[in-house]
């Protein structure tokens, strides 16, 4: 099974409204995945087990698997683009 | 109107548990939710204020008597714990000013937007928490729900403004267009920056340091997770009072435990507001939509710098030497250690992500907010109390780093001068409004 990793800056708030909209867009792709919430400072401790990073925020560093910026779940603007990156990252 | 305040009243003297999941549900139905999904989101937030109450009760059992032993042992006057921002929010939201906050801040930003005093759009609804102890604090002082409301509006205007004179560095230096950030504690921060930065423009050899602050960042990776450092925290203070390696070893999964449980139950409220954010988001989105207006978002959009990450860090071992050598300081630094990062979300930007500007400035800034907490530290716990969360008997008081902030101390000694205050509180909001005039007013002029 499909592994994201789902950041913001507490891993609770913000992070809460990604997880709930991502999960929307697997469902309605019929697709089954698993989806860590934390910090951004616990992504390096889940990147092994997992296949793509959405976060609230641009972030400096670069990892193994491939970092998508979810923060137009938060604006509205541009949700296609992302989700279409999400996908792109899982298949 | 009578009847209105009589039910509103009846309603909030059940106490939290009781009342937010009523006016939450109620504020759902007002943003269009089905009953089934009004009633279930007003039902997590109330869960999710259940849990803090819950977990708040581990910092009275093992981190209250520490306090103790430090006034009696050391000499030091930390007598007032930082439960936190979750503790902080929640305490917030159940006020009577935190039930109607949703709703009511967006009324103020709808007519913020519709006079053209503002482009931004703050759809941060998680962050009105701000807002809402701003106005529970002039509350507390004033007897009255009234004058609490004009608080929180006041704070609410100030960070729309602030947000928009600050939106375009923001946008530059984080790299995302068409955002601004309006959360209630970083724009009271964002004076305090831009007057440091012109300051150390002044300094001679402060210009272009340019450090390496990603390397740093991996060497203090072992600090990531907030309960490490709630772990660490815990041994380290229980070997400084002379506990034996039981009491250590507990009062260190005790830490550890409210760091990691306080945030899950603000998750769970969290999701509960999900909904009504989305409701909230799209009543204000189909008025005002277009590049003309900034979308407010929270100040963790700042974060994913890696200059705000290291010196976050750093400002761990920093904020706790601060809160012992300066003198006005009474809080025992804690629940907020694990968010130190969000207090500099501002200072990145503003000072273009120079490691050491930003040191100094975050620094400066902890030793500023050690005092203001320890200064709203009986008022908050009052607040608490009167709101329902259960504190035992000769329990220690509570605050949070988060909760102090400038605006709400400066509202905070108006409110004591009542109704005179009332009208300075007024003026500072119309002086802040007029000061600011420029960014606003440049788009309709030309």
């Amino acid at each position: 099974m499909k592994t994201i990793i789902v950041a913001c800056g507490a891993g609770v708030a913000t992070s809460t409204l990604i997880c709930d909209r991502v999960q929307k867009l697997l469902s309605s792709q019929h697709i089954q995945a698993n989806i860590i919430q934390c910090t951004l400072g616990d992504i390096s401790r889940y990147v092994d087990q997992a296949n793509v990073i959405v976060t609230s925020m641009k972030v400096d560093r670069s990892y193994s698997i491939p970092i998508v910026l979810g923060i137009s779940f938060i604006t509205g603007v541009g949700v296609e683009q992302t989700e279409k990156e999400i996908l792109e990252s899982l298949s | 109107m009578d009847f209105i305040v009589s039910v509103f009243d009846y309603i909030s003297g059940l106490g939290a548990t009781v009342m937010i999941p009523i006016i939450i549900a109620i504020v759902g139905l007002v943003f269009r939710l089905s009953i089934g999904k009004a009633i279930r989101a007003g039902v997590l937030v109330g869960i999710g204020f259940v849990g803090l109450n819950l977990v708040l009760n581990l910092i009275w059992d093992y981190v209250g008597p520490v306090t103790t032993i430090l006034i009696e042992k050391f000499d030091l006057n930390l007598s007032v714990v930082d439960a936190g921002w979750p503790a902080a929010a929640g305490v917030a939201f159940a006020t009577k000013v935190g039930a109607v906050i949703i709703p009511f801040i967006i009324i103020v930003n709808f007519l913020m937007l519709l006079t053209k005093q503002t482009k931004t759009v703050n759809i941060d609804i998680w962050n009105y928490w701000h807002f809402a102890f701003s106005g529970a604090i002039i509350m507390s002082i004033t007897n009255s729900f009234w004058y609490g409301l004009l608080g929180a509006a006041g704070h609410a205007i100030i960070a729309l403004k602030i947000a928009d004179v600050s939106a375009e560095r923001v946008q530059k230096e984080i790299g995302i267009p068409g955002i601004s950030i309006p959360q209630g504690f970083a724009i009271t921060t964002v004076p305090i920056y831009m007057l440091l930065d012109k300051v150390y423009d002044r300094i001679p050899g402060f210009k272009n340091r340019k450090i390496d602050s990603a390397a740093i960042n991996q060497k203090l990776g072992i600090f990531g997770e907030p309960f490490m450092i709630g772990l660490f925290l815990g041994i380290l203070i229980g070997l400084v009072v002379g506990y034996d390696v039981k009491q250590t070893i507990e009062l260190g999964v005790a830490m550890a435990a409210l760091m990691l449980l306080l945030p899950r139950m603000v998750k769970v409220i969290m999701e509960g507001l999900v909904p009504i954010s989305d409701g909230a988001k799209a009543f204000l989105e189909k008025r005002f939509k277009g590049s003309e207006f900034y979308i407010g978002l929270d100040s963790a959009v700042t974060l994913g710098h890696s200059t705000t990450i290291t010196i976050g860090i750093l400002l761990i071992p920093i904020t706790l030497l601060l809160a012992m050598i300066i003198p006005l300081n009474t809080t025992l630094p804690f629940g907020d250690l694990a968010a130190t990062a969000f207090f500099i979300a501002m200072a990145t930007p503003i000072h273009r992500g120079d490691f050491f500007r930003t040191l100094i400035s975050g620094t400066i800034v902890m030793a500023i907010i050690l005092m203001l907490a320890s200064y709203f530290a009986p008022v908050i716990t009052e607040t608490a109390m009167n709101t329902g969360f259960d504190f035992p008997e000769g329990a220690t008081d509570i605050t949070a780093l988060s909760a102090g902030n400038l605006v709400a101390y400066v509202f905070s000694l108006f409110a004591k001068l009542k109704i005179v205050g009332v009208f300075l509180i007024v003026a500072f909001v119309a002086a802040v409004l007029f000061f600011f005039r420029k960014p606003s007013t440049s788009g309709n002029t030309n």
